[in-house]
């Protein structure tokens, strides 16, 4: 194995260490810390399911966001959907055999995943030219959105300027999820590529990127109003 | 009404998203608590040795103390949703009363001690350290939020301001930075039992005199009994309600609705406050120490159930805390607190109740719904009862009503803009300004519907809105409490 | 524990558990610490042994060349340039033995097969 593919296959795992850990490190910390006090956004339902059904449909569309900031939900939404679709073009690479339905979603999905850099550039435009979003931004929501940016377009590239051996690509990283890690394609483009994506794991825990799991654990849509129902004691006992 | 030293916004473009204004209200100071004042509660009489430390301590202490607060440091993206949803930044056009903005006063001290890129990168990634700059900000601009909750609806994630503003509050009292306003008015509830300061003497025969008034008004004999033991029902209600105008109208109404159904109340002098501005200064034992006092009157004075009286903040309180901070209330027969509201449209609906509409026919009623009321607590069995209940009370006692315009109603309605502990001369000009987004929508009402009167179930919404509607030529005459309009319309002894 | 911290590591898990999700189902479908399932290609027996480009080359631009080819017969007339499809089969004799073993290994369908017959 070669002195770089040893690199990478380092890191790659220091990464995975590092997203998973810290991911579940974060949203288990925001579990495990108490809601003494009920604050539910009212009005909300007064049953679990009635909240589960409720937060299924406006966390699907973004509802909040929609009523509130409608071109930013163009922008965001889009993005987020396009996210679903380069994770099902990317899925292919990681598993195998690839099942027929993944292979028969792929066009559509590559249509959808190619159009990842106009929502970032309308996101990061936003910022810059609207006064009140330019306040509130600071270096860390340009860098998200740029490493965003850089890591689309050199997927892209991979797919319409310089192609890789994708069989070679899929066995490296099929390789590393088995834990048998296999030499790394040196293809310029995709080492990139990678590259940005390892940066991404590794920022991804550390940044405001972990509202991807703390938007289910948020206290005001999540939790149930029911204190006509139930009574609820504070969970420390008091204070 | 003295000359303002200010420009008054012009409602016309009150709902209009303003231009950054950088620094635009940072003027607006509060009034800092007298050292006697912060001791009576428990908080160091001024500012400590240390502050800065101890002040990132107590954040660190409380970001464990609740999941709201340490998930709305760390998930924020900063999409900018809630940024032109508060009042405060339509009505001052300063960016740090965009609600984000507001947050990030704390998250830039949050990013810097318990996080690792603001460790690591500092001002780059937004983090600053606990100064006297930052302590100076915190000090304006969390007491230009009312708690009322309206970004949140905006917000992808449910980030509640009110949540932060309270744990900084809680954070500066900690220090020995308090707001007078709201520090003299606990340390009062504790010594007198009520925000006013009102001793039993004067409750005694301001509640005489309205018996007789009333009386006099319509010949029947409504009571309005203090301290009287046995009594159903323990009635609660803000202090206000024995005293300002217009809320004493709505006490009336409270007790002709008593008499018409024939049930037996008391008001008490150990517990006559509903208000509970431990919530506003973020305080869990300020809190519980003030309703503690109502839970005691209730088993001093041997009542079955508690029924309150109108205000919004105390009602969230009381819906949505009282039985974790002072319950379970297994002494009472009826352990969930009601609303008189609620009381009314039982009784409304059972016809227990005569009106005679036409009283109210000189008013084109509209209806103001206040932020605790709509976004922290409910009335009835369903979820939105606390919209329906009463509007369906004012329905049933007006000839004519109208809903103001959807976007300014019901779940996104606007604070009066003087909640969350501002109601306070100092911060007057706050308090104009931050009205003009939900004044706008009166006038578009009184305008284009004829309305002249605004009804609303909350003290606080009631003395803002008769002190500040006139800097817009409004008259103060247009606010009303629900009840008031009951007490209109209510015919006595017929059934 | 109590309820609502119990649902919330609850939430919390399976939100993460849902990211890991594809991870685990290649790892129980193909055994961990085996060396990665490639492709297997039966190649043409007979002939120099060499493509019409270096083996690199072609894994990475096969596609290229033979759209390219496409191009300049059917649109521009020519009749039988060098990457023709026609001149593969002459050695990649058949496509399940060749083609769809890395196609179907990568998850990519080829539309080459739509108008060309091969067995």
């Amino acid at each position: 194995m070669s002195a770089l593919t040893l690199f990478y296959v380092g890191t790659s795992y220091l990464c995975a260490a590092v997203f998973f850990g810290g991911l579940s490190y974060r949203l288990a910390g925001y579990a495990a810390t108490p809601s003494p006090l009920r604050i539910p956004l009212t009005p909300q339902a007064t049953t679990v399911f009635g909240v589960i059904k409720k937060n299924a449909v406006s966390m699907a569309v973004f509802r909040a966001l929609f009523i509130g900031e409608r071109w930013t939900w163009v922008g965001g939404y889009s993005l987020h959907v396009i996210f679903v679709f380069v994770f099902l073009r990317h899925l292919r690479l990681f598993i195998n055999p690839v099942p027929e339905f993944l292979v028969d979603l792929q066009p559509l999905a590559l249509l959808f995943a190619a159009l990842l850099p106009l929502p970032v550039l309308f996101l990061i435009s936003r910022r810059m030219y609207v006064d009140r979003y330019r306040y509130i931004s600071s270096g860390a929501d340009y860098f998200a959105l740029v490493l965003l940016l850089v890591i689309g377009l050199s997927g892209l590239a991979l797919k319409f300027v310089s192609h890789s051996d994708l069989v070679g690509v899929k066995e490296f990283l099929l390789g590393l999820v088995l834990l048998s890690p296999v030499e790394m394609p040196s293809h310029p483009a995709f080492m990139l590529h990678f590259s940005l994506v390892l940066l991404l794991g590794f920022y991804f825990p550390f940044s405001k990127l972990v509202h991807a799991g703390g938007v289910f654990l948020s206290p005001t849509t999540t939790q149930v109003e029911d204190n006509r129902e139930q009574i609820h004691a504070n969970p420390r006992g008091g204070n | 009404m003295a000359k303002p030293i200010f420009d008054i916004p012009n409602l016309d473009e009150a709902l209009k998203t303003p231009a950054v204004k950088k620094g635009a209200s940072a003027h607006l100071k509060i009034h800092p608590a007298q050292p006697p004042l912060m001791e009576k509660l428990g908080f160091p009489p001024a500012l400590v040795e240390g502050w800065q430390k101890k002040a990132v301590e107590k954040l660190g202490e409380l970001k464990e103390k609740y999941k709201s607060l340490k998930l709305f440091m760390e998930v924020c993206v900063k999409c900018g949703s809630c940024a032109d949803k508060c009042h405060y930044y339509l009505g001052t056009s300063d960016p740090n009363n965009m609600p984000v903005g507001r947050q990030e006063l704390m998250r830039k001290v949050y990013r810097k001690n318990f996080t690792v890129g603001g460790a690591l990168f500092g001002k780059l990634a937004n983090a600053e350290e606990m100064d006297e700059e930052t302590l100076k900000e915190w000090s304006t601009y969390f007491y230009q939020c009312s708690q009322c909750r309206r970004c949140s609806v905006f917000c992808p994630f449910g980030i509640d301001t009110a949540e932060i503003t309270m744990a900084a509050r809680e954070i500066m009292d900690s220090i020995g930075a308090g707001h007078k306003y709201s520090v003299e008015i606990i340390g009062k509830v504790h010594d007198v039992g009520n925000n006013l300061g009102i001793p039993k003497p004067a409750l005694q025969s301001t509640l005489d005199f309205l018996e007789e008034d009333v009386k006099e008004a319509t010949g029947a004999d409504v009571k309005f009994p203090l301290d009287q033991e046995g009594a159903d029902v323990l009635f609660i209600t803000p202090s206000a309600d024995f005293f300002s105008s217009p809320h004493v109208d709505s006490l009336v109404g409270y007790a002709k609705v008593f008499h018409a159904a024939g049930i037996g109340f008391t008001f008490s002098s150990h517990a006559s406050e509903f208000a509970n501005f431990g919530m506003f200064v973020g305080n869990y034992d300020q809190m519980k120490k003030i309703s503690e006092r109502i839970v005691q009157a209730a088993r001093d004075l041997k009542v079955k159930r508690i029924i309150v009286g109108e205000c919004g903040h105390a009602w969230r309180v009381a819906y949505s805390f009282w039985e974790t901070l002072n319950g379970p209330f297994d002494f009472l027969d009826v352990k969930k607190p009601m609303h008189v509201c609620e009381f009314t449209h039982d009784l409304i609906k059972k016809g227990a109740l005569t009106f005679d509409k036409t009283a109210n026919d000189e008013f084109t009623v509209t209806y103001h719904d206040s932020c605790n009321v709509a976004r922290a607590s409910r009335m009835g069995d369903a979820p939105g009862g606390q919209f329906e209940i009463p509007r369906e009370i004012l329905r049933a006692v007006c000839n004519k009503y109208v809903e103001m315009p959807d976007a300014v109603n019901r779940q996104k309605t606007f604070c009066c803009g003087g909640g969350g502990g501002l109601l306070t001369d100092e911060l007057m000009e706050l308090r104009v300004k931050g009205a003009a987004a939900k004044t706008s929508a009166l006038k578009t009402v009184m305008q284009e519907k004829g309305v002249n009167t605004m009804a609303m179930i909350c003290a606080i919404c009631k003395a803002q809105f008769s002190k500040v509607l006139p800097y817009y030529e409004i008259p103060m005459e247009t606010v009303a409490g629900i009840h008031q309009l009951v007490s209109n319309a209510i015919r006595l002894g017929e059934k | 524990m109590n309820g609502e911290k119990f649902s919330g590591l609850a939430v919390a898990a399976a939100v993460m558990l849902l990211v890991a999700l594809p991870l685990l189902y290649s790892a129980t479908g193909n055994g961990l610490f085996h060396k990665p399932p490639k492709p297997e290609l039966v190649l043409p027996v007979g002939g120099d042994g060499k493509c019409v480009e270096p083996t690199d080359f072609m894994r990475s631009n096969h596609m290229k060349l033979l759209v390219h080819a496409r191009d300049r017969i059917v649109r521009g007339g020519e009749l039988l340039p060098k990457y023709h499809i026609e001149g593969c089969k002459n050695c990649h004799v058949k496509r399940a033995e060749f083609c769809d073993r890395c196609h179907g290994y990568a998850g990519v369908r080829p539309d080459c097969f739509e108008c060309h017959n091969l067995p």
